[in-house]
């Protein structure tokens, strides 16, 4: 019986293929996905190494201080450490410049965090991109470091520094701790684990050597697990939708298999073939498509996903190093997906292999109806006909149906979900940027502090401003706006304290109100201006409290004074990140200079020269100071979107064509199936053409059917998506991607033209 | 007596959309060894039904099917349904229904596998058959690339291969001009001559039934008669009088 059914497959050329194509490509996909997913985990990785290194985690203390040599044999000696090496971080006068300078003491592992290959020596210096560039230094050059005459010897390229606009110079360790007058101790370690030992558990060790320690452990960074994660929900929705779109295909096309094979099935039980024979038959073709189409998925991933991979490094941030497939993995996974497949057909086969003679045969009384009903309804409609012979059919071969809502619906959704995020991804970062450069600081500051860089980066760009929070109110108790049902102030919206130069917002057109003066005015948020209904130009009292002592329930303000304040709202900031009310800097309410902890974020138009430098120095008082470009931002968000896009269209595109095929093959059955009636028609006198456009209301219905139920199933889960689920307001429609499925299933019907001439003939 | 297949009392009864049709209303029939029966009645007369209660391919609603003389309750109940065919029955369709992916000889062989036989048995058996029915220079050919008669003639072999005690034809010639059909019917023949093959053929063509031992003729689920064949020159004549008179009577 297996011999039969490797001889139904060897006949069945076109359906064959069919099957073994969509085996192959659901196999190719997930596993190049799978193997892409994993270089790019590793390729960030690399990234994140190329700033730390090759080691595994980087110590230094909270405030910078150095190291004592009681706390350097502790980490030696600390279980589960493999290599310890050290390094001084300061800034340094370089050509009046104050730089960023590493001080190390020459090791692989400071070789391959600072990525230098030259050795560090009394006499050289290494310097990196941007300070070259801006300097016009070249290898051989002499500059001096704090008076220290130093010969370039290596210049970094492309380094996290210069990407970051930052000045650096790397030396040894002795010549920085001298030119500062230190003793030569230092002040960050790397270190490099046992393998044998568990990432978490060293660090814990090394975290009880003291608690001012700050250790960072290469693979926790909040943004590496952040992309990683993101990275990893996005290829599970890329693998489910080839899963579920592959199967259906795969799943139409074995059933189309089945049924070309239905008559002959009839007549083997006829001449009593058991259930588990016909099973055999069925089985042996699944297990030759199946390991067909697995093998030749695997191989070509295999062979020749690493040279894909290489050719798209640049455009998907791929480091070449690490762009090796996952040979062991891979046929794992191409196992697991040759299991299911077989599952599957198996089933298919088995459900086939149970319907006795008897039930295939009254497909051929259902037909002879069929025939009766076109004599009598003749003098109807053509697209009645054409209805009354597809319905049917859709029904024994639903899959194919299926397979062509499935791709509508992705592709639908899929276009629709990813312009918006673009959309809201740059309107998020539109709203935040309030202009075009944004520098902000991981931790807070005091009033003073702050008014103090204000001045010095006014003293560059004139445009400068600032927008910062605090939750310290200092003498009162706001309590903002009474709740609006409510009108108790405990139940109102508590509101942390932002503060703002709102000329300079006014300036730079944040805001659109001019005042002479805005000490009564603030700006809201957009959600707090929502909820009680305020707009620009509105104004709303504002109760607060003198700070009392010993109380400890909200309610027992009530009995105390209260004080109101009318302002004016003069702004509405759209992004969430900011406070929900802004308070001039000249507000008489409070007394900002005893305030503390603010986060500050500075605006500015752009970054020159002078402001870069002026910013390089400041990053040495205020080491987690960090700027960026809104333009920059732009680019780099909607290239990550585009790349993700690109994946995601391009297996969609693959799986129309493959659709399409299927579908070519699944209507040309169709239409042969029914040849008999519309032989029947012609010879009760219906024209050649009128026959031909029978038929062709037949495929355009059956094609227009799939993509519109995919429109529609796409437009619910849209609905699902956006307006259950992120609880957004529901978007336009965005049809055009689909067009092109149409238009490519629309040219695959048009070759049909001669099959349809011929089917409409007599003979 | 026994007989290869005795049928008392047939009753078959569709539920059509909750309305009970029956097609079968009370028949009996019976089939001696090496005896070709021939079954005559128009479209609608139940024919169809009879030949699947025969094959064992549908169940009876009431009455009582003996096969060698023994009374089998399981006739047309699966899953001894596959086993009597297989051990019991063979088909020649009208439209010969061959698997056009296989060989003459596959085609022909076909029963022999299902039933397991080994392979060196197979070969030498389907020679045979062939040679009986005269198409053994195709052996190799496709069958798509034969003539009707010679199409027929594989499904005869196909149908025989497996000695059944009964063949069962459904319009055998339906599909084939004069003289392929007479050549046919006199493969019928042969083979009962040759073998003692016992068969039973539905048709609505007198000339086919000309070539029975016995014609029953079936109209409206009813035999409403019996015809012993003498063979003559106006059989056939005889024959056709006989249905017209009989579907007049029953109409």
């Amino acid at each position: 019986m297996y011999w039969f059914g490797v001889k139904f497959l060897t006949k069945s050329k076109k359906l064959t293929f069919s099957c073994v194509a969509s085996i192959f490509f659901a196999v190719l996909a997930i596993v190049v996905i799978y193997n892409f997913y994993f270089i790019s985990q590793r390729s960030y990785m690399e990234n994140v190494k190329d700033t730390f290194g090759d080691c595994d985690y980087l110590i230094s203390d909270v405030d910078y201080r150095d190291f004592s040599e009681d706390l350097i044999k502790k980490i030696e000696d600390t279980k589960g450490v493999k290599k310890v090496s050290y390094g001084h971080w300061a800034y340094t006068n370089v050509e009046k410049y104050l730089v960023y300078t590493v001080g190390v003491k020459d090791s692989n592992m400071n070789k391959s965090r600072y990525r230098y290959v030259s050795d560090v020596t009394e006499n050289r210096i290494i310097v990196n991109q941007k300070l070259a560039e801006d300097l016009q230094l070249s290898v051989g050059d002499k500059i001096t470091m704090e008076e220290k005459e130093l010969e370039i010897s290596e210049i970094l390229i492309e380094d996290n520094f210069s990407l970051s606009n930052l000045y650096m110079v790397i030396v040894t360790m002795e010549n920085l701790c001298k030119s500062q007058n230190m003793d030569m101790v230092p002040n960050y370690a790397l270190v490099k684990k046992e393998k044998k030992d568990g990432l978490i558990e060293v660090k814990e060790r090394l975290q009880s050597l003291g608690e001012n320690l700050d250790i960072t452990a290469v693979e926790e960074l909040d943004d590496y697990k952040k992309v990683i994660e993101s990275f990893r929900i996005f290829m599970t929705i890329l693998v489910i939708i080839i899963i579920v779109v592959a199967g259906l295909l795969v799943a139409s096309v074995f059933n189309s298999y089945l049924k070309k094979y239905q008559g002959d099935t009839m007549v083997l039980k006829t001449m009593g073939a058991r259930r588990k024979q016909i099973l055999q038959i069925f089985f042996t073709s699944a297990m030759i498509l199946s390991t067909i189409g697995c093998g030749l998925g695997y191989f070509v991933a295999m062979v020749g996903g690493r040279g894909v991979f290489l050719l798209f490094a640049s455009e998907f941030e791929l480091s070449r190093e690490v762009i090796q497939m996952d040979i062991g993995n891979s046929f794992f996974i191409t196992f697991g997906i040759w299991v299911a497949i077989n599952i599957f057909l198996l089933y298919t086969a088995w459900r086939y292999a149970r319907i006795l003679p008897l039930q295939m045969n009254r497909k051929n009384t259902k037909e002879t109806k069929i025939r009766r009903a076109i004599l009598f309804y003749i003098t109807k409609k053509d697209t009645y006909i054409s209805l009354r012979l597809l319905i049917p059919w859709i029904r024994e071969n639903i899959f194919f149906l299926f397979t062509i809502v499935a791709i509508t619906m992705f592709t639908f959704v899929s276009s629709v979900f990813m312009h918006d995020i673009e959309q809201n991804s740059l309107a998020y970062y539109k709203k935040l940027y309030l202009s075009e450069v944004m520098i902000e600081n991981d931790e807070t500051m005091s009033y003073q502090n702050m008014i103090d860089i204000q001045k010095r980066l006014e003293g560059q760009q004139k445009d400068t401003f600032f927008m910062a929070e605090t939750s310290d109110w200092g003498d009162i108790i706001s309590v903002g706006i009474p709740d609006k049902k409510s009108k108790n102030w405990w139940d109102g919206w508590g509101f942390s304290l932002g503060v703002s130069q709102m000329d300079r917002l006014y300036e730079t057109k944040v805001i659109k109100v001019k005042k002479e003066s805005y000490q009564d005015c603030v700006v809201l948020r957009r959600d707090v201006a929502d909820y009680y209904g305020l707009q620009v130009g509105d104004t709303y009292a504002l109760e607060y409290f003198d700070k009392m002592e010993n109380v400890e329930w909200m309610e027992e303000y009530e009995n105390q004074q209260k004080h109101t304040k009318d302002l004016e709202v003069v702004g509405i900031i759209e992004s969430m990140m900011y406070s929900e009310i802004v308070f001039d800097i000249t507000s008489p309410l409070f007394h900002f200079s005893t305030l503390e902890d603010f986060s500050v974020t500075f605006f500015m138009s752009e970054i020159d020269k002078q402001t870069e430098s002026l910013l390089q120095s400041l990053r040495w008082e205020i080491p987690t100071l960090r700027w960026q470009n809104y333009s920059d931002v732009e680019e780099q968000n909607s290239r990550i979107i585009k790349e993700r896009y690109f994946m995601i269209r391009a297996v969609l595109y693959a799986l129309t064509l493959l659709g399409g095929i299927g579908w070519l093959n699944s209507a040309k059955t169709m239409l042969r199936d029914k040849r008999e009636i519309y032989r029947t028609l012609r010879r009760i006198g219906i024209s050649d053409r009128r026959v031909q456009k029978i038929i062709w209301k037949q495929i355009l219905c059956y094609l227009m059917s799939g993509i519109v139920l995919g429109i529609l199933l796409g437009i619910v889960a849209e609905w699902f998506l956006y307006f259950y689920y992120l609880e957004e307001e529901f978007p336009r429609a965005f049809i055009s991607p689909v067009f092109g499925i149409l238009i490519y299933m629309l040219a695959l019907a048009a070759t049909l033209w001669k099959f349809v001439k011929d089917i409409s003939n007599l003979e | 007596m026994s007989y290869i297949i005795e049928m008392k009392n047939i009753h078959k009864i569709y539920n059509n959309g909750g309305e009970p049709l029956q097609a079968l209303k009370g028949v009996s029939l019976y089939l001696e060894e090496g005896e070709i029966l021939a079954i005559m009645g128009s479209s609608g007369s139940g024919k169809s039904t009879l030949l699947h209660i025969l094959g064992a391919i549908d169940k009876v609603s009431e009455g009582e099917i003996f096969l060698n003389g023994e009374l089998r309750m399981d006739y047309g109940v699966e899953p001894s349904a596959t086993r009597i065919r297989q051990e019991n029955i063979g088909f020649v369709f009208q439209s010969f229904k061959l698997i056009t992916d296989l060989s003459v000889e596959e085609n022909v062989s076909l029963p022999l596998i299902l039933a397991g036989e080994k392979r060196s048995k197979i070969k030498e058996k389907t020679r045979e058959i062939l040679k009986l029915v005269g198409i053994e220079e195709k052996a190799e050919k496709s069958v798509t690339c034969l003539s009707g008669g010679q199409q027929q003639r594989v499904a005869i072999a196909r149908a025989l291969i497996g000695n059944p005690k009964l063949l069962l034809a459904d319009e055998p010639t339906g599909n084939l001009d004069y003289n392929t059909a007479q050549e046919i019917m006199q493969l019928f023949l042969d083979t009962k001559e040759q073998r003692g093959q016992s068969s039973i053929i539905v048709t609505h063509d007198p000339m086919i039934a000309s070539f029975a031992d016995r014609i029953l003729f079936l109209h409206d689920g009813r035999f409403l008669g019996e015809y012993e064949n003498k063979k003559g020159e106006d059989n056939i004549e005889q024959i056709l009088g006989i249905f017209r008179q009989i579907q007049k009577r029953g109409g």
